[in-house]
């Protein structure tokens, strides 16, 4: 910032990404902030677990940052200093549409409000990042390229896309609703169909030229390195999201991992997405 | 610049939020819920008359289905109106509103709270 023209160019870039990333939160939270059950949670949903997923979710921004940001990044201030924009953005573009919607108004409790915005901001700043990576096309070749990715930061993109699917879906009383309903076959055949989905998707990822999967490697090194470890971080991710918004509170533990299993079919789709759309 | 100001909003959401839910996470008001029923206003319409009342709750967690009713004793008799409530919050309040036949204006309207469940 030491010559004020460039500073000016460099402020007028970064409204545009601003603007870029409102929108990203907005498409991305929408069936969230139009969800009845997320508006309910916002005021019942424990507050310590809320201060926890606030917490959680800024190191998962800041990788999503170093993978996919706004601004090209250098190095890990930059990539806190936009974890941060993104959070300002996804509580702002949320405070907006639910005063929009008529969700917040007065006579509402200060801990209504706030626990309503604050809930909504997670997805809406993972929208903002993502923004980027979905709507950023205009800015030339490097817009489309991500950072090449080691095996951790695919196991990385997995929880994102998990978390993401998991916690659109974990708000509603369907989950519940569903495993109830389930009998034992069923859900061993969604778990059967949650692994297969997922592993189809790595050869989609391959497909898309990323060479995931070297030729000659055998068919069960994969299987285990991505579809297995994946689902595994889908159903950690599910039943934490789960936990977090209080729909394991008093369920046996059969019940309760019959949710988790059943949550873990849109985790697992988006987790497995989600290597292929990052 | 105007990234360092965002970056500083975004930054003292954070805080302030966190702070605030540790607060009152931590907080030993874990009193059950406590709603009240009061009259807002009567109006006059074509089917009787509406009576709309406020539900406030000032206890500590929040309740679901909270059943409300009207009970209006007049000379001739007595009338009774009920209404759920879907969630009252904390701290919060909700309106809503009984129906009934008589003028509660020339009787006596005692509202009162049936239950609730938690949400």
């Amino acid at each position: 910032m030491t010559e004020p023209g460039r500073g000016r160019a460099a402020d007028a870039a970064f409204l545009r990404g601003l603007g870029r990333a409102a929108g990203g939160a907005i498409i991305f939270a929408l069936p969230l902030l139009m969800t009845m059950e997320m508006w309910h949670l916002g005021f019942y949903v424990d507050r310590l677990r809320l201060a926890l997923l606030l917490v959680v979710v800024v190191p998962l921004l800041v990788g999503l940052s170093h993978y996919i940001g706004f601004e090209e990044t250098f190095g890990w201030r930059d990539d806190l200093v936009d974890a941060f924009v993104a959070l300002a953005v996804g509580a702002l573009a949320s405070a907006a549409v639910l005063a929009l919607l008529g969700v917040l108004r007065a006579g509402m409790s200060l801990d209504e409000l706030v626990g309503k915005v604050a809930l909504q901001a997670v997805p809406a700043s993972v929208g903002a990042l993502l923004a980027q990576s979905q709507l950023g096309t205009a800015q030339g070749p490097r817009a489309r390229a991500r950072r090449p990715t080691r095996y951790a930061g695919e196991l990385f993109f997995m929880a994102v896309g998990a978390l993401f699917l998991s916690l659109n879906l974990a708000v509603t009383e369907e989950i519940v609703i569903i495993a109830y309903r389930l009998t034992d076959r069923h859900v061993l055949a969604l778990v059967a169909v949650s692994l297969g989905l997922m592993h189809a998707f790595v050869y989609a990822v391959e497909f898309r030229g990323q060479a995931a999967v070297p030729t000659g490697t055998p068919w069960w090194s994969p299987f285990l390195r991505f579809t297995v470890a994946g689902y595994a971080i889908v159903l950690l991710i599910g039943a934490y999201t789960l936990w977090t918004v209080g729909r394991l509170d008093g369920l046996a533990p059969e019940q309760a991992l019959r949710a988790v299993l059943v949550l873990g079919f849109p985790g697992a789709v988006g987790a497995a997405a989600a290597r292929l759309i990052l | 610049m105007a990234e360092r100001i965002a970056a500083v909003l975004g930054f003292a959401f954070l805080v302030v939020a966190v702070g605030y839910f540790l607060r009152g996470g931590l907080a030993t008001d874990d009193s059950p819920p406590d709603v009240a029923v009061t009259v807002d206003s009567i109006l006059p319409q074509r089917d009787g008359f509406l009576v709309e009342i406020r539900a406030f709750n000032r206890g500590g967690a929040a309740a679901a289905a909270v059943t409300v009713e009207g009970v209006l004793r007049t000379g001739s008799g007595e009338e009774r109106a009920e209404t759920t409530f879907d969630f009252v919050p904390a701290r919060s309040e909700r309106a809503g509103g009984l129906v009934f036949r008589t003028d509660p204006r020339r009787g006596e309207l005692e509202l009162r709270v049936l239950g609730y469940s938690a949400p």
